[in-house]
Parts: C-alpha cells; sequence; structure tokens
C-alpha cells in the first residue's frame, strides 16, 4: 500500500469509529471539486478529499484535518494541519486560550513548505452575545526564503445578532525575508539602509540555509504588513451562509497588487443532520511568509458530520439553559433513551445523572445545532441535569425539577 | 526507501487502529467497578457506614450510594455529601412509615424527594393504602416539582392527593404540571395557578379521566 493510500485508509477508519462519550469527538469529511486559479493562469482542477477530526475537552481540544487530491490518475497528500488548543476557565468574563499548530502548505510539486506555530489568546466576553480578543504568537515555516520567525499579532471582536455572528480580526506579520531588490511594481529597491545585502549576510556568519536560490540581487528585508477581515455567518434553517472580505495594509515591497483586498464565501445547504452540500468560491490573498501566491477558487462538493465553530467566535463564558432550544428524551426500540439537544453556539453538551453513576457524559454534535447521545435508561424516575460548555450543572429544560441537597436543581427524568 | 515507507505506513495503520479502539463504545461506557472510590477516605468510609445502615434496616441502599456520586460529581464538601447521603437514609426511614416498604426503587427516590421538598409525612401517607396497581412516581414528582416552584406544600399535597384519589393516571399528571409550569412562567402565583387549573377541570376528576386536553405525554420534551 502507498503511503497517501495508507493515510488516506487510516483517516477513514478514524473517520467510521464509532464516536464516544468521554470527550466531544467531531469528524468531518468533505469531498468534491476546487478549481483554482493564479492570475494569468489555466484554471485547474482537483477532486478533493478533506477529513478532519476535532478531539474536545472541556479545556482541551486536539484536531486535525487535511486534504488529498486526485491529479489524473495519482492521489496526491495536499494540506496538512494538527493543532491543539487549552483554554482556561472562564474568571470574570475572561478566558485564556494557547493554540499550537502544526501544518504543511501545499501549492504544487515546486511549492510545499512546512510551519509550526503557536499563539495565546486572551478573550473576554461581553453578555454572551459578543466578545473581543487580542493575542500574539510566533510561526516558524520551513523551506522558503524567510530567514527568521514570523511574529504574529492581532486582535478581533465577534457579536451575534439574531441567527448571524459578525466578526472583524485585525492581525499584523513581521518578519525576515529573502526578496528580490524590485518591489511588486518593478521599481528598484535599494538593499542598504535597513536591508543588508545578502553577500554581507553570508560574510558575516547568518545561516540562510534555507535561501541557497538567492541571487546576488536579493536582500534580507524586514517585512510587515497588517491584514483586516470582516465576516459574518448567517445560519437559518438549513442554510448556512458565511462571506468574508479583507484589506492587507503594507508597502508595495511587502503586498502585492493582486493580495490589496480579497472576498470569498460559502453556503452550507444540510440535506440532513450530518450531510451537507457545501458550494463557495472567491479570492485567497498571498501568503508572503509562506511564499503561497494570492489565487481565486472555486469548490462544490459534499459535507459528512460537521465540525466546530470558528474559534475567533469562541464564547468565553458558559452559556446559560436558557439557550436550550429544545430538549428531548425518546425510547429506542432497542431498550436504549436517545437524548437530543437542540443549542447552537456551543462547544459541548453533556449530561450526567444516575444512569451514568453521576459520570458526565459528552453529547455527539450531529448537525449544526443538533447533539444527542443513546444510552441505556431504565424505566423508572431518573436525576439527570445538563452542562453546556463546561459550565454549571443545570437541570434540563421541560422536566420537573427538584432540589438537589448541593445548592442546585437536578431534572426529573420519568421513562416508562 | 522501500523500508521507511513500510514503516510509515505500518505506523500510521497502527495509530489509526488504536484511536479507533479507544472510541469504541464498550470503552466508553465501562462501569466503573468501584464508583465509591471517588471519594475520599474518611467521606467514603462514613458513607459505606451509612449504606450497611441501611442494608440492616431494609431500605434500599442504591439511592444512598447514588447521592454520594452526585455529590463527587458536584466536587461537593465532604461535610456536605454525608450530611446528603444521611438525609436520603432518614428519608427513606420515613417513607417506609408512610408507605411501607412495597415499592419500586423509583417510587422510593421520588417519595424521599418529595419529603425533602416539604410535603408532610402525614399527606405523604395518605397515598398509602390506594395504591391500587398504579406507580406512584409520576404523581409524587409532580408534587415535588410544584412545591418547589412556589406552591405552599400544605396545596399541594391536598390538589395531588384529590386527583390521585379520583384516578388521574400519568398523562394527568404531567398535563396538570404542564399547564402550571406556563401559568407560573407568565407570571401567575403559583398556588393560585394550581388551584385554577384543578378547578377547572371538577367534573372531569373523576376515575379514569383524563384531566388536561392540552397537553399528552408520548416523550419527555419540551419545545
Amino acid at each position: 500500500m502507498t503511503e497517501p493510500k495508507a493515510a488516506i485508509a487510516a483517516l477513514t477508519l478514524v473517520l467510521l469509529a464509532p464516536q464516544g462519550a468521554l470527550a466531544q469527538v467531531a469528524s468531518k469529511l468533505q469531498a468534491g471539486s476546487i478549481t483554482t486559479q493564479q492570475d494569468g493562469e489555466v484554471p485547474a482542477s482537483v477532486f478533493s478529499v478533506a477529513p478532519g477530526i476535532r478531539v474536545d475537552l472541556p479545556y482541551f481540544a486536539l484536531a486535525a484535518h487535511g486534504s488529498a487530491w486526485l491529479t489524473g490518475q495519482q492521489w496526491q497528500i495536499a494540506d496538512g494541519t494538527l493543532s491543539g488548543t487549552l483554554l482556561s476557565p472562564t474568571i470574570k468574563h475572561l478566558r485564556a486560550e494557547v493554540i499550537g499548530n502544526a501544518s504543511r502548505a501545499f501549492f504544487d510539486r515546486s511549492l510545499a513548505n512546512d510551519q509550526v506555530d503557536a499563539q495565546a489568546r486572551l478573550h473576554m466576553l461581553f453578555a454572551q452575545n459578543g466578545g473581543i480578543w487580542v493575542g500574539g504568537g510566533v510561526a516558524r515555516p520551513w523551506r522558503i526564503a524567510v530567514v527568521s520567525a514570523v511574529d504574529v499579532t492581532g486582535g478581533g471582536a465577534w457579536t451575534r445578532v439574531g441567527d448571524a455572528t459578525f466578526s472583524g480580526t485585525y492581525t499584523n506579520f513581521f518578519f525576515t525575508k529573502v526578496a528580490a531588490s524590485r518591489d511588486s511594481s518593478g521599481t528598484t529597491q535599494t538593499c542598504g539602509t535597513r536591508n543588508d545585502p545578502l553577500s554581507l549576510a553570508g560574510s558575516s556568519g547568518s545561516s540562510l540555509s534555507s535561501s541557497s536560490t538567492a541571487t546576488a540581487t536579493d536582500c534580507r528585508r524586514q517585512s510587515r504588513f497588517s491584514d483586516i477581515e470582516g465576516s459574518v455567518n448567517w445560519a437559518y434553517g438549513w442554510l448556512e451562509l458565511t462571506g468574508q472580505a479583507g484589506y492587507r495594509f503594507g508597502d508595495s515591497y511587502d503586498v502585492t497588487p493582486d493580495s490589496r483586498r480579497w472576498a470569498a464565501g460559502t453556503a452550507v445547504l444540510w440535506i440532513t443532520n450530518r450531510v451537507a452540500a457545501v458550494m463557495g468560491g472567491g479570492r485567497i490573498p498571498a501568503n508572503p511568509s509562506r511564499g503561497l501566491p494570492a489565487r481565486n477558487y472555486a469548490n462544490f462538493g459534499l459535507m459528512l458530520s460537521y465540525s466546530s465553530i470558528p474559534r475567533t467566535t469562541v464564547p468565553v463564558a458558559p452559556m446559560t439553559i436558557a439557550a436550550v432550544k429544545d430538549f428531548e428524551v425518546r425510547p429506542l426500540a432497542t431498550g436504549t433513551q436517545k437524548i437530543t439537544v437542540r443549542v447552537g453556539g456551543v462547544e459541548t453538551v453533556e449530561v450526567m445523572g444516575d444512569f451514568s453513576d453521576w459520570t458526565p457524559l459528552v453529547l455527539m454534535r450531529r448537525g449544526r445545532d443538533l447533539w444527542d447521545i443513546t444510552l441505556p435508561v431504565t424505566a423508572g424516575v431518573h436525576e439527570i441535569n445538563l452542562r453546556l460548555d463546561g459550565g454549571p450543572w443545570l437541570a434540563p429544560p421541560g422536566l420537573p425539577t427538584r432540589r438537589d441537597s448541593f445548592s442546585g436543581d437536578v431534572g426529573l427524568l420519568v421513562v416508562p | 526507501m522501500k523500508v521507511v515507507s513500510s514503516r510509515r505506513t505500518h505506523v500510521i495503520a497502527c495509530a489509526a487502529t488504536a484511536l479507533a479502539a479507544a472510541m469504541h463504545p464498550l470503552a466508553l461506557f465501562a462501569q466503573d467497578p468501584d464508583p465509591l472510590s471517588r471519594l475520599d477516605p474518611n467521606t467514603r468510609f462514613s458513607v459505606e457506614v451509612i449504606i450497611d445502615s441501611a442494608r440492616v434496616a431494609g431500605v434500599p441502599t442504591r439511592p444512598l450510594l447514588l447521592k454520594a456520586l452526585q455529590g463527587a460529581a458536584y466536587h461537593a464538601d465532604n461535610r456536605h455529601i454525608i450530611a446528603a447521603v444521611r438525609s436520603v437514609f432518614h428519608g427513606e426511614l420515613d417513607v417506609r412509615v408512610a408507605l411501607g416498604s412495597a415499592l419500586d426503587e423509583s417510587e422510593w427516590t421520588s417519595a424521599v424527594s418529595a419529603l425533602q421538598a416539604g410535603v408532610p409525612l402525614e399527606a405523604l401517607a395518605k397515598f398509602r393504602g390506594d395504591h391500587s396497581g398504579k406507580p406512584l412516581t409520576r404523581a409524587l414528582v409532580v408534587l415535588t416539582d410544584l412545591i418547589q416552584r412556589g406552591v405552599p406544600a400544605n396545596e399541594a399535597s391536598s390538589a395531588i392527593m384529590q386527583l390521585w384519589q379520583h384516578g388521574a393516571g400519568d398523562g394527568d399528571f404531567y398535563g396538570l404540571w404542564k399547564n402550571v409550569e406556563q401559568d407560573i412562567l407568565s407570571g401567575q402565583n403559583p398556588g393560585t395557578a394550581l388551584q385554577q387549573r384543578v378547578r377547572d377541570y371538577p367534573g372531569r376528576v373523576t376515575p379514569g379521566s383524563k384531566i388536561p386536553p392540552a397537553s399528552q405525554e408520548p416523550e419527555n420534551s419540551s419545545s
């Protein structure tokens, strides 16, 4: 078995594996066509299979996603990312987040590189309907003409209005790169004052092993640019629309004209709670720190299951039980009970009760706002509580309640 | 080169297999063989003493175990856990006095809950003797909830007892609870809401009748 085939088979096995109750495991598999086009070039289409899996614990999340492209008769492993996130408890509306990523970006056979990065963010929530965050981090790419780590700082804000979530981010990138001595408009750049000639770098003993392809006309240069991006996500019934647009600030040396502004959109139409049709398109700006060019893209395909909400809009305080739109317990033919909770905008939903010996059980996400778990629950009266995003344990709505001897309420579930 | 590729393939396959096995439902739903190990040794000892007393007294022990586990899950302090377990034990002894021992586990639990919510022992005792094969559970669950929502214990006990004696079934009690809950949420006084809802169906409170027309109970749900 070849390596790409083994990886695809392994990912399929993971995605098809029964998903469990100790942690929230969300997987998705997207398959379809992707067409990309660089300015002035012929569009290229590939068939892409993109699996992803995410394991969420109350204060830790691990995610992996990637894609494999079928070009001609050959499978090619394309992008891949492994990321881990640590979340602190929420204290006085503040929550800290530390994110680490290792990723591979593949554009074509001649343009692929790897990167590890780490970021820390501090979130502050305002009344459950909005929040801000600030943060910073460092990224280290390999196999491109960048001779320093990339410093990343930024912040963002988000708010919910009805079924829509608006967010805006500002991100500043700062790094040293080996670049041509002419800017994107063709103007000659001097490599004197703040830009040292490459030859001097070699003689001073600086490490430039990654820039072996640099010519004598290249410079080492401090690059700095900033992205401002706004996005909106709107969900109505089975339809989810996401749009984003951005603008890049920076001088012409660092920002090419084709990456000054961009916009993209995606439509997700849920056919069932676990299957959706996805269609999107737009423009992706260049990523200078990784040497990836700007390009237009269009994609359409099918998505199975669903991953979590974007991290930039992560709630920093637990949702209240009032956010639960529906709580339902239905008997199954097998003598078990299926507990279904409909609540949006959360990352974990847990239940516990006497039927689980008061051990928390994580519900599975089955759609945009649908969570469920199937459990053996005997006939009789059972005490049950519900928790959203690691918040307090509360009685589920729609059930009779009683005081639980520990300064809280507990729901009373009567199974006939 | 081929050896390296084969090793990588092997590693990937092994990792995926291990992950799949770890997520298998049987692994996830494995029962804790010693659930009381979640308690610290002193608390565990006290809880085990109470459970032994319950065993000797002939009342159910599982509700006591579950109360201790609930306290552990909430990270309650040891004193609270022991007090809560002891309270359930005493409640079971009172329930046995009021209703006898011929109860299933759900009836034991719901009767203890009713007593702890404030139902007088004499009021609970009135449910004895008119059992006629009907489970008490739903009536007591609704009674407990109504008291918690602010209906005076005597009024709630009297109303539920009245319905019980007139043969109200599980659906009747569920419908009554749903209606009263809605009235309370809309701002009505809890006691008044209950009296109004019971008064609305005076003629229908006869053996075998169905009280509320609005709500059926195909499953436990909210909307």
